[in-house]
């Protein structure tokens, strides 16, 4: 899966601790996140979707 | 790391610091007593004493764990994973050993084993996931 957080962020000029702060999880898990290496539960991403004021599918691709 | 985390992870090192040092205090006591007296009966009450605390700090491990974020959880649990089935691999093939003949180990050792693949665990699972 791909997705928009870093982008999200940088528009917010947020860092990842920023971040991890208002989603309540660690930094290392934001970056995680936005390299892709993790994808996050749909709890979190709900979460992440609330945060933005997006929908999820906006936030989070398939991969191609 | 946010705030709550934060504070999570000072109350479990503080919790640990203070069981290592309820364990040290109650650790040399006992191995004196029980040393000085090897015919005694109680002894065997007297020396699991110094585990009381080391209960405390299990409680605190799993504490931290329960309030760690998902990733977090998932990393902790491939790396205990990696940790049980190592631990069964390496006491059973020694337990085979044994039985054709290698000295027979200390139970003290088990834990040490167990850590050591724990931390090898917990590295892997790191770099597969940060």
């Amino acid at each position: 899966m791909t997705n928009t957080l870093r982008e999200l962020r940088a528009e917010r000029g947020w860092t990842q601790a920023d971040l991890s702060e208002e989603l309540g999880v660690s930094r290392q898990t934001v970056n995680a996140i936005e390299t892709g290496k993790y994808d996050p539960s749909l709890p979190l991403a709900f979460r992440i979707a609330a945060l933005f004021d997006r929908p999820i599918e906006a936030i989070f691709h398939p991969d191609a | 790391m946010s705030v709550d985390e934060e504070t999570a992870r000072r109350r479990y090192n503080r919790d640990m610091v203070l069981g290592f040092i309820a364990y040290g205090a109650l650790l040399v006591p006992c191995l004196f007593i029980i040393d000085a007296n090897p015919d005694a009966g109680w002894r065997y009450a007297l020396a699991p004493l110094p585990m009381i605390p080391a209960v405390f700090m299990v409680m605190a491990y799993v504490r931290y764990y329960r309030t760690a974020d998902e990733l977090q959880q998932r990393i902790a649990l491939e790396s205990l994973a990696f940790a049980f089935g190592g631990t069964f691999l390496v006491t059973f093939t020694y337990g085979f050993l044994d039985h054709a003949g290698l000295p027979r180990i200390n139970w003290w050792f088990v834990w040490p084993v167990m850590s050591t693949l724990w931390i090898i665990g917990g590295f892997l699972a790191r770099k597969r996931w940060l």
